[in-house]
């Protein structure tokens, strides 16, 4: 037995199992034929036994997560009149858009679907790609072997998508309705070999289980097997200024991350994906009060350019004290908060050391420079509320039905909408009813256009502009936080409450208007919390260090 | 044709005008439009926030912007900036955006005519941005500011400037040690030391401090200006290095380009809109250098010496001594009572023609006989009496000191009615008055009076001479018998003494009995008179002045020391039947009785 990470392979005899569990194959559009040398039944595998040229994989696809990938998942030798049991760990391709492809190939080998070409009935003639260089074994004496190439394959033609490319396959269906296909792929000029692909799906299979496919392969041969997607797949490189890497040296220092995402199969520069870079649990201004047990995320996106790349001026937040719960990746955006294709990048040294680091070109450094000061007068101002203890108190009173009213706890008196004030302690209290009852609900504080210190650029050129967006998920109703709004010079930011039920079904949205004004008025109640405060040093310390990197 | 003439008019009339232009003002202020100073936001020269930046609350920093008056609306920034000879130079420390140098003043300002820039799209720069246009350096010093004011966001050139003053500066000050050189006209300045004011305290660090000091992006304004902000300017750079000593023109020319009647000559060492005056000019300044004996006695010679110097007024030069002197100029001493000025004893103007070059000195002595009343005087020297030296301080031009002048005393002496202070003869009595007076004319009442007779001869122990064994090897020296005769006795109430004196004198001091060596062993005869008495109620001793000389012994003389004469006629004298011939009748006695002791 073979072990790989997410397959395990069992060899049985080709016969034992036909014998116990008939591993039939037939043509279900062989409307001519119903038992024919060459087309692989029951029967004529028994009669067979002695000269078949073929053997056969059995999958079972098993919880698991196979990622959607350019290189094989698994090396395989058929052998004639063997049928192997293989175990795949890969039940996130069991969504009806992926298919398994066997490769007759002995090495592993990164497959390319611009390689892929359309299959004729002339590649299935003795001198085409089942020729006596690579299939020996339907040689000498081709057409007068039953179970040749092309009297098994030829020659039902379908359409299929790969990657989003459709191709021109010939189609048998083997027992069980197991749809089989056959493409040519085309190393160079001349020469070509079969490429064999099966739809994952579930198929009632010898013993009444259920397998999720299977291969009927010439034999004697090595395979490499592949996941392809019939849509496009998708994957992002990650350079480091300029490295490809996914690790990133230090804490609080400013890289250009550039990300380019490509057909994986293709390998073509994808344009208009909305790449995110997204940053949990870091430090920033918008929350200055963590909250156990909520993920505060900060995003930059933008879609990618013609080539697929997207630059950002990244600088990692967190300190060794956020080590455990911080993240920061890339993926796509693809709808509203759900990001696919991440990919974790990984700070090696998460100490605050510090030093000089530039970014290019002098426009660019200019900018983030700039972003760099608003952000240490924003947190500045943050620092001298807490410092203070002053805050803007509302408590916010949401009916299920997602009517709202806000009370000020400055007078006690309701209104229908709040004001804060940006740089300073917003302390904010969410209470979910349902009939004058409190029911529990979540809200989720959102901040976009503003300042992030992740992403210390605003309306950068040269790299472009990115979209930011600061969120809390999904902080408990009833559980006060305090938001603190980076609107200042070019950052014309908003801030919304996204109010939920305890299903997270979206209850009310409330925007809440921001005063560019940092001063504390008459309005500020009495506010102390020191995680808040301690936050708010954290912060501080992070955007200093990035003021010296420029430095 | 009317409008051209109005336009030629109107670019004459520009040509001739002035930045910056009057009436046009500018402050820094919030956005209620209070003015601010804003503190320097770093606590020491190793902290964070090595800068004035703005809107940073917790640093006492409010949000700020620019209100421009009379000027229209424009495009404005604040700058370290001087003028030298009409020409800008600046170092343009605001920002309106990463790519934009100057803010729009968009909103009105506090008062007609008067617009102001969004507080949040002015900034205080920490960093250099080199994307604008101008370049846009680090607020990193104390100053008062310039804002200038354009008509677009990045004009490349600053050419229009209003100086802000104390309407918004940033807190701290410099201390710049700084030198004339009147040999290449020139002034010396050396590092600077920045006293930075933060919120609650401040420190100071110099120029050349490697984290708040001068460098490519912390650039610093310096001129040296006519007038103390930095608009009027002779020199003037903008420092990105800490470049000391820097030496920078005066705008004085010629050869000399300054001399000794056409001075003091103001000028400031202006560092980002602080002015350091610097005065250039000599400064004469005088000291008493020796005033002696003091006490001085009545008609001793009072030595008094003065030096005139003109020194450099290191490091700062604010009292100049940095011109050499060669016009003349006079000298007036004089010397008066010190609790009556006018009362003035003694004046002399002299002339100094000798030249006096920066640090150097010219020394004078003058001497002056106390012939006066005692108590307590002031000598006073004046330098540049006449005014003819353009001194930088006119105010430190004398000196004085206050000496006493006491009185001696001045005996009046009698022998045998004659007034002399001689004995003809030894051996034989004399009539002795004496009347005693000080030189303030004041009769010493009831003071106390010793004559003194020393090794002369006495009754109690001849004089008398031989070799003493004074140590343990048999070596001799001399021993002898010195003998003093004292006589105490005080005046009268009227200052007299009457007395019968003999000086007894001794030939073993005359050349035939210099076989004795008597005055090698004993000592000279000598015989004089002192004392003590009362003045106000503290005893003085008696001080005489003889020949210029200061003695607390009055010496009284015998004219013919080693003869022994009597009288040729009979002679009364003091005291002489109770007491003299009594006395003398036991001399005779005891005279008689040594001789019948070895005469037999």
């Amino acid at each position: 037995m073979v072990l790989l990470k997410n397959i395990s392979v069992k060899k049985r005899n080709l016969l034992w199992i036909i014998g116990i569990v008939g591993i039939v194959i037939s043509i279900a559009y062989a409307q001519n034929i119903s038992v024919k040398a060459g087309y692989i039944t029951k029967a004529n595998l028994y009669s067979e036994i002695s000269t078949w040229r073929w053997g056969g994989i059995i999958g079972y696809v098993t919880p698991g997560t196979l990622p959607e990938s350019p290189d094989p998942f698994l090396q395989h030798s058929i052998t004639a009149g063997v049928i192997d049991m293989i175990n795949v760990s890969a039940s996130n391709l069991k969504d009806g858009k992926h298919y398994f492809a066997a490769l007759p190939y002995d090495t592993a080998l990164t497959i390319n679907v611009s390689k892929m070409r359309n299959i004729t009935e002339n590649d299935l003639e003795e001198f085409g790609i089942f020729n006596a260089t690579n299939f020996p074994i339907f040689h000498p004496n081709y057409y007068q072997n039953s179970d040749n190439p092309k009297t098994t394959f030829c020659c039902y033609n379908e359409t299929i998508l790969i990657s989003g490319k459709p191709f021109t396959a010939f189609r048998i269906v083997l027992k069980n309705n197991v749809r089989y296909y056959l493409l040519k792929y085309q190393f160079n000029d001349s020469y070509a070999l079969p490429l064999f692909l099966v739809n994952i799906s579930d198929y009632t299979c010898y013993d009444s289980t259920t397998c999720q496919f299977e291969f009927m392969l010439p034999a004697d041969k090595t395979y490499q097997l592949y996941v392809l997607s019939k849509e496009p797949a998708y994957d992002i490189k990650v350079f480091v200024d300029g490295v490809e890497t996914t690790d990133i040296p230090n804490t609080g220092l400013p890289y250009n991350i550039t990300t380019v995402v490509y057909d994986i199969y293709t390998q073509i520069p994808v344009p208009n994906k909305t790449i995110v870079v997204f940053e949990d649990n870091g430090n920033n201004i918008f929350s200055p009060l963590p909250i156990i047990s909520t993920t505060s995320r900060v995003m930059a996106y933008t879609e990618s350019d013609s080539k697929g790349r997207v630059q950002f001026i990244i600088s990692p937040t967190p300190t060794l004290q956020e080590a455990g719960i911080y993240s920061l990746k890339v993926g796509i955006l693809s709808t509203k908060d759900i990001i696919t294709n991440q990919k974790t990048l990984n700070i090696l040294d998460m100490e605050l050391k510090g030093g000089k680091k530039y970014i290019s070109p002098t426009e660019l450094l200019d900018n983030s420079k700039a972003t760099v000061v608003y952000m240490i007068q924003l947190e500045d101002s943050v620092y001298n509320w807490a410092q203070q203890r002053k805050a803007n108190k509302y408590t916010i009173f949401v009916d299920t039905s997602g009517s709202y009213t806000i009370r000020n706890e400055s007078d006690g008196l309701y209104y229908s909408s709040a004001s804060i004030q940006t740089g300073a302690v917003n302390y904010i209290s969410v209470i979910l009813r349902s009939g004058g009852v409190d029911v529990p609900g979540y809200v989720v504080p959102e901040e976009t256009a503003g300042f992030i210190v992740m992403n210390p650029t605003y309306n950068p050129p040269v790299v472009g502009p990115k979209n930011h967006t600061h969120k809390v998920f999904y902080i408990p109703t009833g559980t006060g936080f305090v938001i603190a709004p980076t609107k200042m010079g070019p950052a014309n930011s908003e801030v919304k409450l996204y109010v939920y039920d305890s299903n997270y079904y979206l209850v009310a949205t409330i925007p809440l208007y921001i005063d560019k004004s940092t001063t504390i008025t008459g309005n500020a109640v009495f506010y102390q919390n020191d995680d808040m405060q301690a936050k708010i040093v954290k912060t501080i310390q992070v955007i200093n260090t990035l003021y010296y990197a420029y430095w | 044709m009317k409008k051209e003439i109005y336009l030629i008019y109107f670019i004459v009339l520009s040509a001739f005008l002035i930045t910056p232009v009057l009436g046009v003002t500018a402050s820094i202020k919030d956005s209620s439009f209070n003015t601010v100073n804003l503190y320097y936001t770093g606590s020491s020269s190793s902290d964070p926030g090595q800068y004035y930046l703005d809107g940073v609350p917790s640093k006492g920093n409010p949000n700020v912007g620019i209100e421009l008056c009379d000027a229209g609306q424009a495009y404005v920034g604040a700058a370290y900036a001087i003028n030298v000879g009409g020409s800008w130079q600046y170092a343009l420390i605001t920002y309106a955006s990463s790519s934009e140098a100057l803010s729009y003043t968009s909103q009105s300002g506090s008062a007609a005519g008067c617009y102001f820039t969004p507080i949040d799209f002015l900034t205080f720069s920490p960093y250099l941005y080199t994307t604008p246009n101008p370049d846009v350096y680090v607020a990193a010093f104390p100053g008062r500011l310039y804002v200038a004011y354009e008509t677009s966001a990045n004009p490349g050139t600053l050419s229009n400037f209003v100086f802000v003053g104390n309407n918004g500066y940033l807190r701290g000050s410099y201390t710049v040690p700084r030198s004339f050189d009147e040999s290449t006209c020139t002034i010396s300045i050396s590092e600077p030391t920045i006293s930075f004011q933060y919120y609650g305290g401040s420190f100071s660090a110099g120029a050349s401090d490697s984290n708040v000091g001068i460098s490519n992006e912390r650039r610093m304004v310096i001129g040296v200006c006519t007038d103390d902000q930095g608009s009027a300017c002779n020199d003037g750079t903008v420092l990105s290095s800490a470049t000391f000593p820097l030496t920078l023109g005066t705008g004085l020319t010629g050869s000399p380009c300054v001399n000794d009647q056409a001075t003091p000559i103001d000028r400031y060492v202006v560092i980002n809109g602080l002015g350091n005056y610097i005065c250039i000019g000599p400064n004469l300044k005088v000291s008493i250098t020796q005033l002696s004996p003091n006490p001085v006695y009545y008609n001793q010679t009072l030595t008094i010496s003065y030096r005139i110097t003109n020194p450099r007024d290191t490091p700062y030069e604010t009292q100049g001594g940095n011109v050499r002197v060669t016009t003349d100029f006079t000298v007036r001493v004089s010397i008066f009572n010190a609790s009556n000025p006018s009362q003035i004893v003694y004046e002399n103007v002299e002339t100094i023609t000798d030249d006096i070059p920066v640090n150097g000195a010219v020394d004078r002595t003058l001497y002056w006989r106390a012939a006066v009343h005692s108590g307590t005087y002031t000598v006073k020297v004046e330098v540049d009496y006449g005014s003819a030296i353009g001194e930088c301080n006119e105010g430190d031009n004398s000196a004085q000191q206050n000496f006493e002048v006491k009185p001696v005393v001045i005996p009046e002496i009698w022998i045998n009615g004659n007034k002399t202070d001689t004995f003809p003869y030894p051996g034989r009595p004399y009539n002795f008055s004496l009347y005693l007076r000080n030189s303030d004319n004041e009769t010493l009442r009831n003071a106390y009076v010793k004559i003194v007779e020393k090794n002369g001869l006495s009754l109690f122990t001849p004089t008398q001479i031989w070799d003493k064994i004074h140590d343990q090897y048999g070596n001799k020296t001399k021993n002898a018998t010195i003998v003093t005769s004292i006589t105490e006795v005080y005046t009268d109430y009227y200052g007299w003494v009457n007395i019968t004196l003999i000086p007894t004198g001794n030939r073993l001091f005359a050349p035939e009995y210099a076989y004795t060596n008597a005055s090698q062993v004993l000592g000279n005869y000598s015989l004089y008179l002192t004392g003590r008495y009362l003045k106000g109620n503290i005893w003085e001793d008696f001080k005489f002045v003889i020949n210029d000389q200061l003695l607390d012994n009055y010496p009284l003389n015998i004219q013919n020391p080693y003869t022994y004469k009597g009288y040729d006629k009979e002679i009364a004298f003091h005291n002489q039947k109770n007491f003299v011939e009594v006395v003398m009748d036991f001399v005779y006695t005891v005279f008689a009785n040594f001789w019948k002791a070895i005469v037999k």
